[in-house]
């Protein structure tokens, strides 16, 4: 909760463009994103945002009605060492509409290639599962998860599969090199929280301030919230704002191309820390030693 | 220690897993409790892959027992102590859970006093896998998968000794003989982390210290 005097502090520092973290209204928290020992785990800080995802994949039935497609979940699930304002084996509605965000965000908008999943039509197939703990709560979850999690996408890679027949032989990591997962796109959230600013006099609505990447507090206050999702080849993913205060038209298309400008910023930075993690894991070279490839020339 | 924000205490655990462990408390409760004197614990373990399953739940329950002995829970009648364990690295083979049971203990031994939640004292924890009629102290992930039984202990260390046995949660197959010889080299060796996590506490006080004397 925030009190009276926070909330008018705030507000009255938005309208002559400041911030209660010196940041300017469009300055995204810069993201950090380590990996962990094994594939697929990612930690990722925004700010004081602390988000680690955990990657696995594991062997079942697919769905029926979609036979040559394997399956691909994200578990969102806040708990209360994220903020004792989320309760434990409880979603609250703020929960619930995070997790649909992203779901969206990320399994809807086609990041995974489904049909790479698929092993033996109608009976085998991957189940890709990303686990997003929440460790530390400031605002901007549905950025971060998003970012983590196709962070984690890209570094999973999956055991080798031999099918002979219906029988399927899943390889030793150590004995066949694992095959990292197809992902076809980085889709990347940009979240912007929309404050009503209004004249202290006659109290009406000034103008709509539009905020990147609020922190909790500032969460608090805004007025509504937008989401977008949009990847570096201007594929607008989603447009999310649910309820709240009005906006024109031709400002979200403004936000939109902001939000492209940070989705280029956030895919370098992910791009960049895949990279110094490939290297560090390539030590010695090993990789073009185990490599098959021959080398190609021009005639 | 003290690495989270927004909770009173946390302490993350890393020694073949990696476990990070939150606490949050006293605050009201938000269900009745059913003892009108004690203050109430909530704990929660969260895995680092998958669901919470019967495993998390005997972990719990073994991390229960050890905090019914130190938790002075009588101070905060009716209020809520909400503990959160949080598994980023399992560290050994899914059929295991010593190495984690002990890194989960000497987390939340270390984020209750990062809270300043009264305790009656220290306690610390050690996993010990016997490979091989060989005891070996904080198995590898290998050495735990070969082992015959694996054993974790905890006790209760007041004045840098081990005076009091919390828990000792035992896997296997394993003679009487080799089980004393357990309990005693993991009294030593619970001795040792409990020298360790003194030194860690006493960093993380000067370190708290100097931010509350700079915030004055």
């Amino acid at each position: 909760m925030i009190s009276i005097n926070d909330r008018k502090f705030l507000t009255e520092a938005l309208k002559v463009s400041k911030r209660l973290d010196g940041r300017s209204m469009e300055e995204q928290r810069p993201m950090e994103v380590t990996f962990g020992s094994q594939f697929g785990h990612v930690e990722l800080t925004m700010g004081k945002t602390k988000v680690v995802v955990r990657i696995s994949a594991e062997i079942t039935k697919p769905n029926e009605r979609r036979p040559f497609e394997g399956i691909f979940v994200v578990h969102t699930d806040i708990g209360s060492m994220a903020s004792p304002i989320f309760e434990n084996n409880h979603q609250s509605e703020q929960e619930i509409m995070i997790s649909q965000v992203v779901e969206k965000a990320v399994r809807r908008s086609g990041a995974l290639d489904l049909e790479s999943l698929c092993i033996v039509a109608g009976k085998k197939c991957w189940e890709i599962r990303a686990d997003v703990h929440y460790l530390d709560f400031d605002g901007g979850l549905v950025d971060a998860t998003c970012a983590a999690v196709m962070a984690g996408l890209y570094h999973f890679k999956k055991p080798d599969v031999d099918v002979d027949g219906g029988a399927v032989t899943v390889c030793d990591m150590e004995e066949r090199h694992p095959v990292a997962l197809s992902v076809l796109h980085l889709p990347v959230s940009v979240t912007y929280g929309l404050f009503e600013l209004k004249n202290d006099e006659t109290n009406e609505v000034e103008k709509v301030e539009c905020v990147l990447d609020c922190t909790a507090i500032e969460r608090q206050v805004q007025n509504a919230e937008i989401t977008i999702t949009i990847n570096k080849n201007r594929d607008i993913c989603q447009i999310s704002k649910p309820s709240g205060v009005s906006i024109e038209g031709y400002r979200i298309v403004e936000l939109c191309e902001k939000a492209f400008q940070e989705a280029l910023k956030v895919t370098e930075m992910i791009d960049k820390a895949l990279k110094e993690d490939e290297e560090m894991r390539n030590k010695g070279n090993w990789k073009a030693l185990l490599s098959a490839e021959n080398d190609r020339y021009e005639k | 220690m003290n690495i989270l924000n927004n909770v009173d205490g946390s302490a993350k655990w890393e020694q073949g897993t990696s476990v990070i462990c939150s606490v949050t408390g006293p605050i009201e409760t938000r269900r009745r409790t059913d003892e009108p004197t004690l203050a109430q614990v909530e704990l929660v373990i969260r895995p680092a892959i998958g669901q919470a399953t019967t495993r998390e739940t005997l972990i719990k329950d073994r991390i229960y027992s050890v905090l019914a002995a130190t938790v002075v829970r009588n101070l905060y009648p009716r209020m809520l102590l909400q503990i959160v364990i949080q598994i980023l690295e399992q560290g050994e083979g899914t059929g295991y859970n010593v190495l984690k049971l002990a890194a989960c203990l000497n987390a939340v031994c270390l984020a209750l006093i990062d809270s300043r939640t009264p305790m009656t004292g220290l306690f610390t924890a050690v996993a010990i896998a016997i490979v091989d009629d060989k005891l070996i102290l904080h198995p590898t992930r290998k050495q735990v998968s070969q082992s015959t039984s694996t054993h974790a202990v905890s006790y209760f260390v007041e004045n840098n000794k081990a005076t009091g046995l919390l828990m000792c949660e035992s896997e296997g197959e394993f003679t009487e003989n080799q089980l004393f010889e357990v309990l005693e080299q993991a009294a030593r060796a619970c001795e040792d982390v409990a020298l360790d996590m003194r030194e860690r506490i006493e960093k993380g006080v000067k370190e708290g210290l100097r931010i509350d004397a700079g915030q004055e």
